[in-house]
């Protein structure tokens, strides 16, 4: 079959098939693809209309035919794809129009928000790929999208199992988001790298409501822009569409100067509608479009465009880190997330994400982290490392586009990780460095710079897409070298007309005040074009620096970036209450009261007098039973007593610097495993007992929550813990309970088990064969001391 | 609709916090209010509804016309007992919620617990915006509504969540999923079915925390109710 054109003359589609399926009797509730099997000369007969008024591609009606959906029906995935597909071909019989294989949602939510997988989110689509192209189809379109990483796992499953052109659209409201939060030109970067054959918006609105979306989307992408409108908003009591064939038609007309060239229509639309879709379009080409290419990256949520200076965070990486390194060991999540959470307060653009750590599983670790930061971090992440699989393990989960540190000039190294970007439509950062090293001329840099972008290119990855790396060398050992890095940044970002990354604070390394340094070098780097530090945002004197630099730069108008900066901001009440200064408050009060900073300090100064292990057990267990034991009086409440916790937290911090600095033996009383149950998502419980426990020197190893079975099972033998703790909130989710404590037993490892939640009783922990049952997070203390001391 | 606006209530929120009386501390009512604007500025409320007739079957089990759905249970029985037609409804406050509360937890965990008890008392409140401006529409055709009633409640299987949400096309109209195991996402949602009746239904209990006793009243202190509220 002919290529379709997609370039140079319009493409129409069909209209909607579920008014047409609502219009000839199906009852609600019932499964609409069932038809296929049940009805198919009526299903036949619509795609007919629709060929009659003039589409060129039908959709089969397989909207919901994936495997979650059809569950209980009776059918599988392939007898209704295989169905559908039949009949679309039958209907095409003799005409030019083409097949196209209609997928939608699955219907349930995908981590972080649910509980699907990415992975299983992927086995769901390549099934119902793979029966498409089997039966005929002759594209695939995934349609009525609103998670962008749903789609993501659709269009992976497309490409690496068929070779069908691949066509998706969005579903947007007014605001120009998705339900999920995805904007319109998130989905056109991402969707753009990951090489898909047409982009575009279908359902919620009529052609008015979205036409400004489609303004946005014309702009933001090269690819073919396809529109498939609503016939105007529901009624909200009817709920039925307004909007005539006449006005639809006239509505779209002005979608004809955006350049848009694939149009059809969905909810509410009929034949009629396609019919004046194509009277109005009919003889003329689709209007050129103009785009102008930016360099972005991105999440779902949140576009950064490097128009200006944008601040890569380099926090979340072990080198040079005990405490970070530790955590890698003991896959402690929670603390890689406090350094991003602090990384976004301090004003970072992108974060920098590397966990190389000789022992630690690599790809593994970053998988589980890139999927652990998108969950509560909204910036774009730049994936860390050298190794191949562990950046295809980071891209491949990275839900948005992000950018790739780094390759270099060794054609070796360009020729493993290029096409690895170029699949998964990355950035990349080259270095200007080869197997014979690192240049001592700037020139020779940007010659190298120069093969990097022209390797890139060769791979189809576009011009913005690509950064140069100068790399800093620190002054102190190469003094005249940091004169030829800014000489080479001068040159990449002019001649090249590259964005340029530079990790700035290595410059300083083995000096006196190296912020002095640092902030130097960087403002020198930043007037030479340098728009990617890599920089620790934490320093708030080196982001008082790029803050302004973006005002002499003309880049923060009307200096309103920095002027905010400087002023006082409003600032949110901390759970602690504000500490009073120049107290002379013990370490048990504050703690009492809650008071981070001051407990801080204090264990600071404890630690002058106290070993480590004298401060937990004669200091902060003791004030923590108080906070405990007036909870159990009931003279203050679970706030009060979280805060507590959570301020001992921070001498625990404290003293496990302490530990690592001298390398004395830890204060750890023992390993618990805490992890809410597969299925279930409620982990605020779970994360209370986590806070509390940790506060009592047990070393927690938190699962998260929507945990495997196995997981809870595998940990606890590989990392020998004797003491677990599950959480489920839900009846529906109390089963799971049940199967994980059963697991539990039949691996034969030794070990107790205490459950919790809000629909369990004493009596249902013992029937499930718990050990202990936990009513609430101060119970789970008294479980732990019992079990292990 | 107009647009809704977000209001705590502040009883509420501490009883889900575990309060039994007893002095609350200044620094969380002032958390609690906190709690309120960053919920007004991010969340998204979304609803859907959709009116039912009823149907009955000999031996009194209810079916919505049109479908193949039954409503379970014998306390929903008794409370549509003198129905013919009932509203099913779902609302959300958003995803984004969501991911403010995971960030919280992370930065902050006491905050957090307050977070998460206030976004439960806002769904609630947006659930009584949504009956007042529904009850708007059909007190002028002489109607009144039941309770309103949602899975979980007495015999009525939280399970029934999933067959309103497809009968409600919540995936698509307001972007509300349910999950394998049976959790509606984002969770901050509710669905619920309100029966409409020609006669007015019997003086109901909404709970302690609509009570102005509520921070001092000795029954609760005890884990009892008075009945009244």
């Amino acid at each position: 079959m002919e290529k379709l054109n997609l370039k140079d003359q319009f493409l129409f589609l069909d209209g909607a098939m579920g008014t047409m399926l609502q219009a000839a009797g199906l009852k609600l509730g019932e499964r609409p693809e069932t038809l296929c099997l049940t009805a198919p000369k009526e299903i036949e007969e619509i795609h007919k209309k629709y060929l009659a008024s003039g589409s060129q591609v039908i959709y089969t009606n397989t909207f919901g035919a994936n495997a979650h959906k059809l569950e209980g029906t009776g059918y599988t995935v392939e007898e209704i794809i295989s169905a559908a597909v039949g009949i679309g071909r039958r209907a095409v019989e003799g005409t030019s129009a083409r097949v196209a294989l209609d997928i939608g949602p699955i219907g349930e939510l995908l981590e972080p928000l649910g509980t699907l997988s990415f992975e299983e989110a992927y086995e769901v689509f390549r099934q119902m790929v793979v029966a498409g192209e089997q039966a005929g189809a002759d594209l695939v379109v995934f349609e009525t999208m609103t998670d962008l990483y749903e789609v993501k796992a659709a269009v992976l499953a497309a490409k690496e199992n068929s070779s069908l052109p691949v066509f998706v659209t969005m579903t947007f409201e007014k605001n120009g988001r998705t339900f999920t939060g995805c904007t319109v030109e998130a989905m056109a970067c991402v969707l753009e790298g990951l090489g898909v054959d047409a982009v575009g918006i279908n359902c919620s609105l009529g052609p008015s409501e979205i036409y400004p979306l489609a303004e946005t989307l014309c702009a933001s992408t090269r690819l073919p822009v396809i529109i498939k409108a609503n016939a105007g908003l529901p009624d909200p009591v009817t709920g039925e569409y307004g909007i005539s064939p006449e006005q639809f038609a006239q509505q779209l007309a002005p979608y004809y100067d955006l350049g848009v060239s694939i149009l059809g229509g969905c909810c509410g639309t009929s034949p009629a509608y396609i019919q004046q879709i194509t009277q109005t379009f009919a003889g003329r080409c689709p209007a050129k479009r103009e785009y102008h290419p930016v360099s972005r990256i991105c999440t779902p949520s949140q576009v950064v465009s490097i128009d200006g200076v944008r601040v890569i965070g380099e926090r979340i990486n072990p080198t040079g880190k005990k405490r970070f390194q530790q955590a890698l060991r003991e896959k402690d999540l929670g603390y890689i997330l406090e350094r991003g959470m602090e990384q976004v307060d301090a004003g970072a653009d992108i974060l920098d994400v590397n966990v190389g750590l000789p022992g630690v599983d690599e790809a593994q670790m970053m998988t589980d982290t890139v999927k652990a930061l998108q969950s509560v971090i909204s910036l774009p992440l730049q994936i860390d490392s050298s190794n191949p699989q562990v950046i295809e393990a980071g891209l491949r989960c990275y839900n948005g586009k992000a950018i790739v540190n780094s390759v270099n000039g060794d054609p070796e190294v360009l020729r493993t990780v290029l096409p690895i970007v170029k699949k998964y439509g990355a950035a990349v950062v080259g270095l200007t460095l080869d197997a014979s090293g690192i240049p001592q001329t700037a020139q020779g840099r940007v010659e190298i710079a120069k093969r990097i972008l022209q390797e890139a290119l060769s791979y189809g990855i576009p011009k913005e897409d690509v950064f140069i790396d100068c790399l800093t060398l620190t002054v102190s050992a190469q003094q005249a070298q940091a004169k030829e890095t800014l000489a080479a940044v001068e040159q990449v970002t002019k001649e090249l007309g590259l964005h340029t990354v530079l990790g700035v604070s290595n410059i300083s390394f083995g000096l006196p005040s190296r912020e002095l340094i640092t902030g130097s070098f960087l403002t020198q780097a930043l007037y030479c074009g340098l728009d990617l530090p890599i920089i620790n945002p934490n320093q708030k004197a080196i982001m008082d620096l790029v803050a302004a630099y973006k005002v002499l730069s003309c880049q923060d108008t009307d200096s309103a970036g920095f002027i905010q900066r400087f002023s006082q901001a409003q600032e949110a009440p901390a759970s602690p209450a504000p500490s009073s200064v120049g107290s002379s408050m013990d370490i048990e009060q504050a703690i009492a009261k809650g008071l981070r900073e001051e407990t801080k300090r204090l264990t600071q100064e404890l630690l002058q007098s106290h070993t480590e292990l004298e401060i937990v057990n004669q200091f902060l267990i003791p004030a923590l039973d108080k906070v405990g034991d007036r909870y159990e009086r009931q003279e203050i409440f679970l706030p009060q007593l979280i805060n507590a916790a959570s301020a001992s937290c921070e001498a625990f911090e404290v003293i496990k610097d302490s530990i690592l600095q001298k390398g004395s033996s830890s204060v750890s009383k023992g390993k618990i495993i805490v992890a809410t149950v597969k299925g279930d998502i409620h982990d605020i419980g779970k994360n209370i007992v986590k806070v509390i426990l940790e506060n009592y020197g047990y070393q927690v190893i938190d699962l998260g929550r929507d945990v495997p079975i196995e997981k809870v099972v595998n940990t606890a033998v590989s990392e020998n813990v004797s003491l677990i703790g599950l959480s489920a909130l839900m009846t529906t989710t109390l089963g799971s309970m049940r199967d994980t404590i059963a697991a539990l037993r039949a691996s034969g490892h030794p070990c107790k088990i205490f459950v919790g939640g809000a629909v369990l009783t004493p009596e249902y922990a013992q029937e499930i064969g718990a050990d202990f049952y936990a009513k609430d997070a101060k119970r789970s203390v008294d479980i732990a001391k019992e079990v292990l001391g | 609709m107009e647009s809704l606006c977000i209001t705590i209530n502040e009883n509420e929120a501490l009883k889900y916090l575990g309060y039994k009386g007893g002095e609350v501390p200044q620094d969380l009512i002032q958390q609690i209010s906190w709690c309120q604007e960053r919920i007004r500025e991010i969340a998204a409320p979304r609803w859907v509804s959709r009116t039912f007739s009823l149907k009955r079957d000999p031996d009194g089990a209810l079916f919505l016309e049109g479908t193949s759905f039954r409503l379970p249970g014998k306390d929903i029985q008794e409370l549509l007992a003198d129905c013919q037609e009932c509203i099913l409804m779902a609302a959300t406050l958003g995803s984004q919620v969501e991911v403010f509360l995971r960030q919280t937890q992370i930065t902050d965990m006491g905050k957090a617990l307050v977070l998460d008890s206030c976004a439960s008392c806002a769904i609630e409140n947006i659930c009584d915006q949504v009956e007042e401006s529904l009850f708007k529409d059909w007190k002028p055709k002489g109607l009144f509504f039941t309770d309103r009633f949602s899975p979980g409640y007495g015999d009525m299987p939280i399970s029934c969540q999933r067959d309103f949400c497809t009968l409600l096309d919540t995936q698509r109209r307001i972007g509300l999923c349910v999950s394998g195991s049976g959790i509606m996402i984002p969770r901050k949602s509710v669905t619920a079915v309100i029966g409409l009746c020609k006669n007015p239904p019997k003086k109901r209990f909404r709970g302690c925390e609509h009570c102005r006793l509520f921070r001092t009243c000795a029954y609760r202190k005890e884990g009892k109710t008075c009945g009244k509220a």
